[in-house]
């Protein structure tokens, strides 16, 4: 699945540990998410969607 | 009063287990094939179960600890699987070749080729993320 993950994030000058301590998760899970290794579980998806102000939609793209 | 502890640290001590576990699965099947003496294969054993131990706390697991927990435990499954099924066609070609009956050790073999199979289905599962 295609994310902005990567975009996002460097729109706000965070690295993968920053973002990652945001989203309580590892920054292995974070970089794993941005390169389209691991797609989030949905609760992480909304959490993901909410710290940056957006839908899922917004973030995520499964129509690749 | 317990101190928390980031989901960094605990992601950190988690892959560290992981790789002390894998060394320690390794040095123990060595160990048992070559017939170390046994407080070699005891050190195996010991640093093998304080990794598991570490490895079976859920909550040093963020979710893509456990994709790769899965895709460890599918890995040491498959195996288990292979050594049950195999056992027979094993038992049969040896017992054809040597002229003997033969009997794979497969409670003997079971636990620690499983093991193996779990780092290394852990192991695998992160450096293909990491390409």
């Amino acid at each position: 699945m295609n994310n902005r993950l990567k975009v996002l994030r460097a729109e706000r000058n965070w690295s993968q540990a920053e973002l990652a301590l945001r989203l309580d998760v590892s920054r292995q899970a974070v970089n794993a998410i941005e390169t389209g290794k691991h797609d989030p579980s949905l609760p992480l998806a909304f959490r993901i969607a909410r710290l940056f102000d957006l839908t899922i939609e917004d973030v995520f793209d499964d129509r690749a | 009063m317990a101190l928390p502890i980031s989901t960094e640290r605990k992601t950190d001590l988690y892959l560290a287990a992981s790789w002390i576990g894998a060394a320690a699965s390794v040095l123990h099947i060595i160990a048992l094939a070559l017939d170390w003496p046994d407080f070699v294969k005891g050190l195996g054993i010991g640093i093998l179960l304080v990794a598991l131990v570490t490895l079976l706390l859920r909550k040093l697991r963020d979710e893509y600890i456990e994709r790769l927990w899965a895709a460890g435990t599918s890995a040491a499954f498959a195996v288990v699987v292979i050594l049950f099924l195999a056992k027979p066609f094993v038992d049969g070609a040896f017992g054809f070749l040597t002229g003997a009956p033969y009997a794979l050790d497969v409670a003997g073999m079971t636990a620690p080729l499983a093991l193996l199979a779990f780092f290394a289905g852990f192991h695998g599962a992160r450096l293909r993320d990491a390409r």
